[in-house]
């Protein structure tokens, strides 16, 4: 009995000493981490709508896009807004951070993700890569015509722009997707596709207020 | 040699965690797609090593005998996840490159298998030069099987371009089925080096017996 009693205290005892140490750490780095998080978001921000000066929250958000931004100018005029949705590709969430200037049109996308992006290296990860995310930029939407996306889960995007899907679905024009990474591009394609509705959305409705 | 020197090489040649001891197969196949997420992983597993068998060497005439197993995973896990939060907290460049990868350390058995088999039983420095040893023959070990993968999967070798644009890279081998593939040859590679070493010394003390009869 007295043996068994030494166990359970012993245990107990490690266990305590080990939550301490944990709550500690977490007490001393809950601060930089969430700075850090805040910095990754930031410049993923800045990439993804160059040219901005400095990038304001907005109050709106949806089912699948969130973080919405406006992008502001030195003098602090709306230029485009940012957001930025998860769709999953191969090995798990991939974010696509989409900007999209008051013409809607596309000005920059960042793809991966906070330190959680996880596609098969040599493959999916390429969607990383520029000479994929270069593709998206430069997309038109202009809202004459309603058509529905392949990939994107049947949401609404106006027609008479570019129709974004793969190269293949789509046989002119088109993202060219990453050979032997289906799944990777087709999430990044929808995430984008996804966003890009909702941006579109979002400045249809500040216009209409402005 | 001294004692430290073989406690050392023996996790790089001997008891080669992924080779010989055959243990954390599962981050072993999982990240070596690419040579530089061997080094990533093994670095990280390295540091894990060194701290988890120092603080459970320290522990060891504390840890009763019975109870040992979950008072290591308890020891491991508040070091690989302190490890972690420190991390992301105050080298986020390091973090954005190994980040993936800390949790996987937690299941890696090597950290366990040692805890168990050395730094329980030995003292401090010797447990630290094990935990270092180990944990260098493992990053060796998946560093060459992911600069492999990555050669033959994408023709590349640290993210540098071999071969130009003209070369069409074997997907298998960066794929899973690849991992197994190259892990079992270089399993067999090991081994048969290791037989005819075996062999040599084998044949030698068999001549010596000869000589001296």
């Amino acid at each position: 009995m007295r043996n068994t009693l030494t166990l359970v205290w012993k245990l107990l005892l490690i266990c305590l000493v080990a939550g301490l140490v944990l709550g500690l750490v977490n007490e001393v780095t809950k601060g930089p981490i969430a700075e850090q998080e805040k910095a990754a978001a930031d410049s993923a921000r800045a990439a993804a709508f160059p040219g901005a000066a400095k990038f304001e929250p907005l109050r709106h958000d949806t089912e699948k896009v969130h973080n919405f931004h406006s992008a502001l100018d030195e003098k602090g005029n709306v230029i485009g807004y940012v957001a930025s949705s998860r769709e999953h590709g191969y090995g798990g969430d991939i974010e696509v951070v989409v900007g999209m200037d008051l013409k809607s049109k596309v000005v920059g996308t960042v793809i991966g993700g906070n330190g959680d992006f996880s596609e098969t290296a040599g493959l999916g990860a390429k969607v990383k890569d520029e000479a994929f995310a270069k593709q998206f930029i430069g997309t038109l939407f202009d809202g004459s015509e309603v058509k529905y996306s392949e990939g994107g889960g049947g949401f609404i995007i106006p027609a008479g722009s570019i129709l974004v899907k793969t190269a293949e679905a789509d046989g002119e024009g088109g993202i060219d997707a990453i050979s032997g990474a289906t799944f990777s591009s087709k999430a990044v394609i929808a995430a984008f596709n996804n966003t890009c509705a909702e941006l579109f959305d979002l400045i249809g409705k500040m216009e209409v207020k402005a | 040699m001294s004692k430290a020197g073989k406690v050392f090489t023996n996790g790089l040649f001997n008891e080669n965690p992924t080779f010989r001891l055959v243990l954390g197969t599962c981050p072993t196949l999982a990240v070596t797609t690419q040579a530089m997420n061997g080094i990533g992983m093994g670095l990280a597993a390295t540091f894990v090593l060194l701290g988890s068998n120092i603080v459970i060497s320290l522990l060891r005439k504390f840890i009763p005998d019975k109870v040992r197993i979950p008072a290591f995973i308890v020891i491991i896990c508040m070091f690989v996840t302190s490890v972690q939060m420190l991390m992301h907290a105050f080298v986020p460049a390091l973090y954005e490159s190994l980040g993936i990868f800390i949790p996987l350390i937690v299941v890696n058995c090597i950290i366990l298998a040692r805890a168990e088999a050395f730094a329980s039983k030995n003292s401090v420095l010797y447990s630290a030069i094990d935990g270092l040893g180990m944990g260098i023959g493992f990053t060796v070990a998946i560093t060459a099987i992911g600069a492999i993968r990555e050669i033959v999967g994408s023709g590349t070798i640290f993210g540098a371009s071999l071969f130009g644009a003209g070369f069409e890279p074997m997907l298998i081998a960066a794929l899973a089925p690849g991992g197994f593939i190259v892990f079992g040859l270089m399993l067999a590679l090991v081994n048969a080096v290791s037989n005819r070493d075996k062999k040599e010394v084998e044949a030698e003390c068999a001549l010596e017996d000869k000589e001296a009869a």
